[in-house]
Parts: C-alpha cells; sequence; structure tokens
C-alpha cells in the first residue's frame, strides 16, 4: 500500500478540521491539535492504479503570526491551502504560507480549496482573486464541509497529483 | 493475442540487430560498421584514444547518479578500496579534516552512549536495593553465589517482567509507518495514526524545547506503558512496552535500528511511501518482540515457583523457629514448675523477653540453689536472668532445718515437728546442750507453736548410773577370818577408788554434791557373832582407809558392820566382802519457759 503525508494549511477557523472531519473518521479527539498544535486522521483513497492511504496532518492555523510549526510540513508529499471565501485576509496568508511551505519542503502538489461555498454571496474573494491563483498554475477548488462540496473530489485530485512522478525525484535535475 | 502478433513480424532493423549481434567476419568489415554506427564520434571511443578529463568530468556525476540507481551494490563495493584508502590518506595527511567533520556526530553518540550506561547503572542499583533484603533476596544471593554473577546481575535478571506489546520501523522524515509487529495479547490503535502522532509529538517536543539538533525524545511513561523511542538517520523505531523493561533492550533497539538501515539503506532513502519494500523488516522487529517473549514467559513460569520455595522455606523457617520458641518455653515452664514446688523458694514474676527469659522471687537461705537447678535443665544460663530477694520460708521442713542449724543438736539427739508446729526434742545429750536448747527456744520459737523436750535424757546422769550400778555390783573379798583383803582383790579395790572418783568428778563439774558412800562390811558365821560384827566393821574400815587413800573424801565415806547377818550361801566367798552403794545427786535441767504463742 503507498502512503502519502498529506497536510492541512491555512489561516485559523478556514475549515481546515471540518474539511478532514467531512473526509474521515479518526481516532483522536479535536483537544491535541490545540494541545500540540496537530491533528491526526488517515484515509484511504480508491482513485488512481492502485489505493493510496492519505495520512492527513491538520495543523492548528494561527491568524496573528502564521507561525505554523514548520516541523510538522517535514515530508509532506501534498497539501491543501484552506482559503476562508468569507473572509479576504486568509488568501493572503494562504498565499504567504505557500511560499514558505515551498521553501522548507521544496515543491510538491498541493490544492487551494476556497471553502465556505456555501456562503458564496458573502464572499470577500472575488473571481478575480480566483482567476489570479489559477493564473500561477494553482489548482483552485471551491468547497463546503458543512454541505460536503468537492470534499472528495479535493482529496482524490491531490492523491492522483502525488501519484504522478514528481518532477525533483532526479536531484540533479532540480538542482 | 496482440504481443505475440507484433513479436511474429519481423522488424524493420531486423538485419542491423543480427549484424551487432554476431561475430564480426572480417576486421575490415567490423571498422566498416563502427563508422556507419557511431560516424566522426568513432574515434573518441576507440580504447586506444587518450579520454580527455575534461569530457568525462562533464558527465561523471550524472554517470554515478545512474549507476547508483541502477547497480548500487556494484558501485558502491567499486567504492569502498578507493574511499578506504582516502580516509586512510585524509588521517595520515591532517587528522583534523575528519576529526573536525565528525565531532558532530561524535560527540552525541558518545553523550548518549554514556548517558546510557549510567541509565544501566542506576537501574541495576536500585534494583539491588530494592531487593537486597527481600526474602526471595537469600534464593538470588544462591544463585549468585552459584553462577559466580554479581548479586545486581541475579536481581536484574529475576525482577524484570515486561513486554514488548507493539513495535514500529517509522520513515523519520515523513512520519509514515514502514512496518509493525503486534505481540498477540496486545491491543493496538491504527499504528498509521500512531506513528503520524509519535512523530508529531517529537517535532513538538523537539521545537518547544529548543532541543539541541542530535536529541531526540526518547522515552514516554504513562503508568506501566513505556514507550520508548530509538532514532536512526532514515528511521525511527518506537516499542509499546508494558512493564518494567530493563536497559539491555535499548541496546537491542538500537542494534535492530542499525541492521535495518544497513538492509534497507536504499529503499529508505528513496521512500515514496511504499511500504511493501519494507515487508521483509518483520523479522528484525519479531526478534525484538520474541526476545522480550522468552524473558516474559520465564518471568511468568518462575514465579509461581518461585513463590512456593519461598513461601516453602519461609514456613520452615517459621517452624523451626517456632519450635524451638516453643521447647524453650516448655523447658522454661518446668523450671518455673520445679522452683515453685522446690521449698524456700517462691516466684513472684516470670517473663519472657525476646528469646530470654526474665524471674524475680524470692527464696530462704536454707532452699536449694535456683542456679543448680538450672543446671539441671537444658536451659542455657546466658538465656536466663533471675533476681532473688533473701526470705525465711514457714514451710515445715525449713523450720525444722533452721532449728536444726540453730540447735547443732549431737547425734543422739532427734528434733522432729509435728503438724501442729511443735518442736519435739528426744535422745541423750549433755547438760550444757540441753540447756543451751532450752535457753535458745525460750528466747522465741521461730515459727514453732509450741516445743518439747522432755524426752531429752541428760547424758551425764546415765554416766553417774552406769558408774553407780558399776560400783554397786562389785565386792572387796576378804580372808577368813581376817581384815585382810584376799588376794586378787586388791585390783577391784582400785577399780572402786577409781569409779567413784569419776563419779565425784561428773558431780563436781555439774557442780552438784554427791550423797553418802556406804562401805557395808560382812562375816560369815564362822565364829562368835560379836566377833564377826567386830569384824566386819574392821573389813569396811580398811576399805575405807584404801579409798581415802585413793583421794576420795573421808567425810563422805560411812562404814556399815552388817556382821554375820546377811548370809549368800553357805561357804560363799560372798559373805567375807565390803560393798559399796552411793546416793546419787537429784539431776535436774534447767526449767523451761515455753515461748507465748
Amino acid at each position: 500500500m503507498i502512503q502519502k503525508k498529506v497536510c492541512m494549511v491555512g489561516s485559523f477557523a478556514t475549515g481546515k478540521t471540518s474539511l478532514v472531519a467531512r473526509f474521515v473518521k479518526g481516532i483522536y479527539s479535536d483537544k491535541y491539535q490545540t494541545t500540540i498544535g496537530v491533528k491526526i486522521d488517515k484515509k484511504v483513497v480508491e482513485t488512481g492504479p492502485q489505493p493510496m492511504t492519505l495520512v492527513l496532518w491538520d495543523i492548528y492555523g494561527e491568524d496573528e503570526f502564521q507561525n505554523i510549526r514548520m516541523s510538522y510540513l517535514r515530508g509532506a508529499a501534498g497539501y491543501f491551502l484552506v482559503v476562508d471565501g468569507t473572509r479576504r485576509e486568509t488568501l493572503d496568508i494562504a498565499i504567504q504560507l505557500q511560499a514558505k511551505v515551498e521553501a522548507h519542503i521544496g515543491p510538491v502538489p498541493f490544492i487551494v480549496m476556497l471553502n465556505k461555498c456555501d456562503l458564496e454571496e458573502n464572499w470577500e474573494v472575488t473571481p478575480g482573486d480566483i482567476d489570479d491563483l489559477q493564473a500561477k498554475g494553482w489548482t483552485v477548488l471551491k468547497s463546503s464541509a458543512k454541505e460536503n462540496v468537492a470534499v472528495e473530489t479535493a482529496f482524490s485530485k491531490l492523491a492522483e497529483q502525488m501519484s504522478r512522478p514528481q518532477s525533483n525525484s532526479i536531484p540533479w535535475e532540480a538542482a | 493475442m496482440d504481443n505475440s502478433k507484433t513479436g511474429s513480424l519481423p522488424p524493420p532493423e531486423d538485419q542491423i540487430v543480427e549484424a551487432t549481434m554476431s561475430p564480426p567476419t572480417s576486421q575490415a568489415g567490423m571498422s566498416e560498421l563502427r563508422r556507419l554506427l557511431f560516424g566522426e564520434k568513432l574515434e573518441s571511443l576507440k580504447p586506444t584514444t587518450t579520454v580527455k578529463a575534461e569530457a568525462v568530468s562533464e558527465v561523471l556525476a550524472e554517470a554515478i547518479a545512474q549507476s547508483h540507481a541502477q547497480y548500487s551494490k556494484k558501485l558502491t563495493q567499486a567504492a569502498v578500496p578507493t574511499v578506504e584508502s582516502a580516509i586512510q590518506t585524509s588521517v595520515e595527511t591532517d587528522i583534523n579534516v575528519l576529526s573536525e567533520a565528525l565531532f558532530p556526530i561524535i560527540g552525541p553518540a558518545t553523550r548518549k552512549s554514556v548517558a546510557a550506561a549510567i541509565r544501566n547503572l542506576t537501574q541495576s542499583f536500585n534494583q539491588g536495593l530494592e531487593h537486597s533484603l527481600s526474602p526471595q533476596s537469600f534464593k538470588w544471593r544462591w544463585e549468585a553465589r552459584r553462577t559466580g554473577r554479581s548479586f545486581a546481575e541475579v536481581v536484574l535478571l529475576r525482577t524484570l517482567v515486561y513486554q514488548v506489546e507493539q513495535v514500529l520501523l517509522i520513515h523519520k522524515e515523513t512520519g509514515l509507518l514502514l512496518q509493525q509487529v503486534v505481540s498477540e495479547q496486545a491491543q493496538s490503535q491504527d499504528p498509521d495514526l500512531v506513528s503520524a502522532m509519535l512523530t508529531a509529538i517529537q517535532d513538538f517536543v523537539q521545537d518547544s524545547f529548543n532541543v539541541q539538533s542530535g536529541g531526540s525524545l526518547d522515552t514516554l511513561e504513562v503508568g506501566e506503558v513505556n514507550i520508548w523511542i530509538e532514532a536512526g538517520p532514515q528511521a525511527v523505531l518506537a516499542c509499546v512496552i508494558r512493564g518494567n523493561a530493563p536497559q539491555e533492550l535499548r541496546g537491542q533497539l538500537q542494534t535492530t535500528l542499525e541492521q535495518i538501515h544497513r538492509a534497507y539503506a536504499s529503499p529508505l532513502k528513496d521512500f515514496e511511501g511504499d511500504q511493501e519494500a519494507f515487508g521483509s523488516s518483520q523479522t528484525y522487529l519479531q526478534d525484538c518482540l520474541k526476545a522480550q517473549f522468552k524473558t516474559r514467559g520465564n518471568g511468568q513460569k518462575q514465579r509461581p515457583t518461585k513463590l512456593l520455595i519461598g513461601l516453602g522455606c519461609l514456613t520452615l523457617l517459621l517452624g523451626a523457629w517456632l519450635g524451638l520458641r516453643i521447647k524453650a518455653g516448655q523447658q522454661w515452664q518446668a523450671y518455673i514448675n520445679q522452683l515453685e514446688q522446690e521449698p524456700g523458694l517462691v516466684v513472684i514474676q516470670q517473663k519472657r523477653q525476646g528469646g530470654k527469659f526474665k524471674l524475680s522471687g524470692l527464696q530462704d537461705p536454707l532452699a536449694q540453689s535456683p542456679d543448680a537447678l538450672l543446671a539441671q535443665t537444658k536451659l542455657k544460663p546466658e538465656q536466663v536472668t533471675m533476681r532473688w530477694e533473701p526470705y525465711l520460708s514457714l514451710d515445715d521442713a525449713f523450720t525444722l532445718k533452721r532449728w536444726e542449724a540453730w540447735l547443732e543438736p549431737p547425734d543422739s539427739v532427734t528434733l522432729k515437728l509435728d503438724p501442729d508446729q511443735v518442736l519435739h526434742l528426744s535422745g541423750t545429750a549433755p547438760v550444757s546442750w540441753i540447756n543451751f536448747s532450752q535457753r535458745l527456744l525460750a528466747k522465741g520459737g521461730e515459727g514453732l507453736r509450741d516445743w518439747n523436750t522432755e524426752a531429752l535424757i541428760p547424758q551425764e546422769q546415765q554416766q553417774l548410773k552406769a558408774l553407780q550400778e558399776q560400783i554397786e555390783q562389785r565386792s572387796i573379798l576378804f580372808s577368813q577370818g581376817s581384815t585382810n583383803i584376799e588376794a586378787g582383790q586388791q585390783a577391784t579395790l582400785q577399780a572402786q577408788g577409781e569409779d567413784l572418783a569419776e563419779v565425784m568428778a561428773i558431780a563436781q563439774a555439774l557442780d552438784l554434791e554427791v550423797g553418802r558412800i556406804t562401805l557395808a562390811g560382812y562375816s560369815d558365821p564362822k565364829g562368835d557373832r560379836k566377833d564377826n560384827q567386830d569384824l566386819s566393821q574392821a573389813r569396811a574400815t580398811t576399805v575405807q582407809q584404801a579409798l581415802i587413800q585413793q583421794g576420795i573424801p573421808a567425810p563422805l565415806l560411812q562404814t556399815q558392820a552388817l556382821g554375820e547377818n546377811h548370809q549368800t550361801t553357805p561357804e560363799n566367798p560372798q559373805n567375807r566382802r565390803v560393798s559399796i552403794s552411793i546416793e546419787l545427786p537429784e539431776l535436774e535441767t534447767q526449767s523451761p519457759t515455753p515461748p507465748a504463742p
């Protein structure tokens, strides 16, 4: 069985935990997240040539300093950047976080989750913003943990991206 | 089907393939072929051609990388001698270069090893201390002596009961589970999540407490569950242990981890989430479990036996001790009983204190010695402490004994105490002793209700009586019609004188006066009656004179002429005799005064 470590990254209250909760049923209670800053869950995804186990590290997001524990990201094969569509600043933070993460663990597949699409009429994130992200070549998905929109799709898509041979698998090409 | 079809079709380059694969027919043909295939580059590939260093350096890195990816073992093997001699040369040239490079590795490794050694020592010391006084320790000491191991080692070996319930092999970078083994009895959570969580906790601790690089969380303790974490460069071994595992296990974990690193060097390095490459590492992990099972198994099997043997020994010791204690107690009680039956000894208090006996009581000076009685028992004198106060026993035997001691009666006197505490004295004794005893008894008859000396006969009185009888039985015979003592009668006269002198002496000693001594003269009837009367008088006077000469006071000697009137038988010489009679003085002892009751 292929296993991959996947991280959930994003500002406080963007819905990372809700997305994971919608996706899996874990054994650890949420209190771990506030205690040591991470909550771990697991889900087997049945897409692609063979099933893949995703070990999900739901990392506690902090608004003020965004000083999430980068060591939790070590060895991640992919991650989700979770943005609260109703709060514009969470998108900015997500963009900054992406840069930090990539600096820390290298270019690995990730997906931007514009969450809370059930409240799209109240969104501060504009279609223009979305275009900008897509222009960077980023995969952007509108999701709702509350109404189970695009949750399965997002995880399957990331799994699929991760199962492709990585461009950085040959060290001298990356360098 | 498709494959078989394509396989049967002749490929377009068929002839060229054949040409390269079949042996060259001639040297010229071969050269032609080379020229056709490689064109201008042919020159640079010729073995005889000098290879340019620059050309090789361009492709060297890539070549090594490719070679490593495809034939990692071959390249490694080929590099070993070169690397070895390179290191050797480096050390010979300048030792500082390598030592500086190795310092960051050697430092923490040394520290870790020293810390582990100290932990081992502390643990063994603690165990030793804890168990040095337990009942089992005697068995272990014996075992240590028998096997030549130290006591601490044996304690460690025998006391540690633990089980490694789960062993997780975790990829260090990703925190993903590579492999795990779980013991049959153990219940485990999802190992994927556990290993990720353990990694997260490791990271958390490292980040939060500013741990120096190289240091890592190596033990988690929750109640009786310990999680031992052994981190290597690529992988982490985590052991869930229930109970108290020895530090030796840590060594085993390190060894296992090293073995895994050696055996799976390349899969670990190139890990992309595929667990299958580590399927065979189960054997290593299982070894960790198995070794612990064995220890635990022994512990479980031997514990009841040990316990039984321990209990048995304890019971035996306790039994022996109790037996000895009971026996000593019985001996002591027998001794106490003997003391209580012994006259003149009174036991007031006795107790057992520890292994010793204590006693206090009263002892009559005349009583049997308690020490002598103790010597007859099996009790040891050092076991017994006794304190005796002197007293006078009113026991009959003691009263009698005491009076015997006080009176010191002559052998001829018997003392008897009747049940009414009346002391009876009987037998003969010198008057002086009789007077002494009477005075003593009169002063206060200790322990006596009354006393009686009536049966005491003065010894002197008997003597006087015997002398009297002796004197009065003798006769001094005279020749017929003469005042001459018959031949051979002189001795009788002498004897009479001596006996009379003794009577006088005894009387004088007792301050008594001897009464009259009568010398009676006789004659036979032959001749004139008057003459015979005179003859008898003359004979008495003769004896009188003789006795006076022997020292008998004259005033005491009276003569009596009895003439021919007291014939015995006719012609009996006894008819011509003088006999002596004495009036003895009345001998009286002091009149005793009975003691007040």
